[in-house]
């Protein structure tokens, strides 16, 4: 959520009563505000210091703040206070208040609502439903349930909204330009609607397909077969509310997992193999490089038939971004690894060492 | 009696197919086929199907003879579609087996979400063995049946490169040859040692044409440049191996294993690369030539040895009993 205050800039990813994680700027200085402070219940005062910043490109700029400074904080409330706070308030100066955690839960209650309020944040979650289609029952449902289980405060900072093509349209720029989005469709209803009208989403957001079975989704890329294997048996069963509270909640659960990808450094992941010789060192070179593919197959001959993968010496690591589509087979040997990798519709690297 | 459906010619496979099952299997095999593509780019043998007035009875009545129906890619939820699963699952003999073969990639047209297997209870499904095993692991791999050529005239390879690919977009499997791909090898072309590059809109005036069309123009060719971005591998790279050329292609490791697995063969003589920084690379290389006869001479013996038309539908029909 972004707050304007007459004195500073402030955009809050996640606000709870045990984190907040956000950014801020002060445009007289043009830099971090001084004296930004949090303040508990109990009056208990602590100041966001320098040493706590940190750079995120991505959140500072769906702020529209400078990506590249060190204006973004992320703070364990329970570490800073020593409990559960009962209320946080953010202040300036000691005397100014700019945000509180509880005037924000009254002020965000009803986020699927019949007529739902769309929040459109950097990290999105989309429902995507048309009128008479099977997830619109669900999310009503979910809605009749418990209205307020997907306020933002309590979704690890991720922006949910449930919303048809017709304003999926009106957000478009937005949903391109700043956000990292995941969207749930149907593939009866929603997804050929989706190919035929809006091809753009395909390339631009995670999508997972719901309906009788998560299990074609292999073809976009390995999203839905990570989440499944979270999910456990239920992501086999038919599509009910329960199945997509179960999504929703480990889509929000797992965010360092199914968000924030793109921002992650390329970390390469040991998958398996032999490291050979001069593995070590080509990785390293690699990352310096900023060497971004995918799955990286190092063998000392080249490999240009699957079953090469069975015997001799090969590596694969597998960059961190691309957890959330391999998680579940990554202890899998180097041939059955990457023939899934394959089926996913992933393209593995293969480098000569 | 076997029988053989399609919504379209499917470039030209469906009446081949139905030719070499018809003699491997000693029963007439008929190929249905509902309409052809604009321009009627494809010769369909018995004639649109779908001009008969009455074509459903026609239908019922060939089905309810049939003792193998194989439906090819139908996907679209038309009237017309939809009728013909009704004819074939309503209609046909309860001993008899319906299979269907893919020949499209998922999630984009016309293969979309490959529907009809979840719909209709199929007895078993096929695909292409030129990496399309990824997309439906548990169906029976088959060969691409790609027609031998001769000609009773000598035929002079020109200094061409060849780019068979008219219909390329942004979509994971289809971007086989990009825009951005084609502007890159025409800004090379200076440097790729004289050899020219063409595509089939230069050639012919028209984007879709028949295999015989372009084999003959493929034969005075001397390098093909197949799908170098997906990973899959397509027909071009075999006739381009069958017409003695040199052929850049992008098959995965995935895609090679597929094929020589299904067609009992060795990896075939094509150059891999992966992407078109590669194929630029190998065109602008100063011993192009030395190794564009090389791969050639190399291609025509693997042809001979492993891509007979003959030798792919026998591989075709063992593979689908296989499937029965």
């Amino acid at each position: 959520m972004l707050i304007y205050d007459e004195h500073i800039q402030l955009c809050l990813e996640v606000a709870s009563h045990f984190r907040l994680r956000g950014c801020a700027f002060d445009p007289r200085t043009r830099a971090f505000p001084e004296a930004l402070a949090i303040t508990n219940a109990n009056g208990k005062v602590v100041t966001i210091t320098p040493k706590r910043l940190f750079s995120d490109p991505g959140m500072q700029a769906s702020g529209g703040l400078f990506a590249d400074e060190d204006l973004s904080f992320d703070l364990q409330l329970f570490d800073l206070f020593n409990e559960k706070p009962q209320d946080v308030k953010i202040t300036w100066k000691n005397e100014h208040e700019i945000w509180s955690l509880l005037e924000s839960l009254k002020s965000d209650v009803s986020q699927i609502g019949k007529s739902p309020k769309i929040e459109i944040g950097r990290r999105q979650l989309i429902v995507l439903s048309e009128r008479g289609d099977p997830l619109r029952a669900c999310v009503d449902r979910l809605h009749e349930w418990q209205p307020n289980m997907m306020v933002k405060p309590y979704t690890s900072g991720i922006s949910m909204a449930f919303m048809d093509m017709e304003t999926l349209r009106e957000h478009e720029d937005e949903i391109l330009t700043h956000a990292e989005s995941i969207v749930l469709l149907t593939h009866e209803q929603t997804y050929p609607l989706v190919m035929r009208e809006e091809p753009w989403l395909a390339s631009s957001a995670s999508l997972v397909l719901v309906g009788e079975t998560l299990r074609t989704d292999g073809w976009l890329g390995g999203f839905a077969n990570v989440l499944s294997s979270f999910v456990g048996p239920v992501a086999d069963a038919p599509l009910s509310p329960h199945l997509l509270y179960m999504l929703l909640s480990h889509l929000v659960g797992y965010t360092e997992l199914f968000f924030d990808t793109h921002s992650h450094a390329d970390l390469y992941l040991y998958q398996s193999g032999n490291v050979f010789s001069g593995v070590d060192e080509f990785v390293r070179e690699q990352v310096q490089e900023k060497m971004t593919h995918d799955i990286v197959v190092m063998s000392k001959d080249r490999l240009v038939d699957l079953r090469q993968a069975k015997g001799g010496d090969i590596c694969i690591v597998v960059n961190q971004r691309k957890l959330s589509c391999l998680m579940d087979i990554f202890g899998k040997d180097p041939y059955t690894f990457l023939k899934e990798a394959y089926q996913r519709g992933l393209k593995p690297q293969n480098i000569v060492i | 009696m076997i029988l053989l459906i399609s919504e379209t010619p499917v470039a030209g496979t469906v009446a081949r197919l139905a030719k070499w099952l018809g003699h491997f299997f000693g029963k007439p095999c008929h190929p249905i086929i509902m309409r052809n593509y604009p321009n009627n780019s494809f010769r369909i043998p018995m004639g649109a199907f779908s001009s008969l007035p009455a074509w459903p009875d026609v239908l019922k009545d060939l089905v309810e003879r049939a003792e193998l129906i194989v439906i090819h890619n139908i996907y679209a939820k038309s009237q017309a579609n939809n009728l013909i699963y009704d004819v074939v699952f309503n209609c046909a003999p309860p001993k008899a087996k319906i299979l269907f073969q893919v020949h499209s990639p998922p999630l984009e047209a016309p293969g979309g979400l490959y529907r009809p297997l979840n719909d209709y209870p199929f007895h078993g499904s096929l695909v292409i063995a030129q990496g399309y095993g990824r997309f439906l692991p548990e169906a029976v791999s088959v060969p691409n049946v790609v027609p031998d050529a001769t000609y009773p005239f000598a035929i002079q390879k020109d200094r061409t490169i060849l780019l068979p690919h008219m219909r390329s977009t942004e979509f994971r499997w289809s971007g086989k040859v990009t825009e951005a791909d084609h502007h890159r090898l025409e800004e090379s072309a200076p440097f790729s040692n004289g050899y020219a590059v063409t595509n089939i809109h230069e050639i012919f005036g028209r984007e879709a044409v028949t295999h015989e069309e372009v084999m003959l123009r493929l034969a005075a060719t001397s390098i093909v440049v197949d799908d170098i971005n997906t990973g899959l591998m397509h027909q071009t790279t075999i006739e381009g191996l069958k017409t003695g050329c040199y052929v850049l292609s992008g098959a995965d490791m995935y895609t090679i294993e597929q094929m020589c697995e299904t067609l009992k063969m060795d990896v075939p003589p094509v150059e891999l690369v992966s992407g078109i920084n590669d194929v630029i690379y190998h065109l602008s290389d100063p011993q192009l030539d030395k190794r564009v006869n090389e791969m050639r001479e190399k291609a025509t013996a693997f042809s001979e040895e492993f891509l007979a038309e003959e030798r792919l539908a026998r591989i075709y029909y063992g593979q689908l009993k296989t499937a029965l």
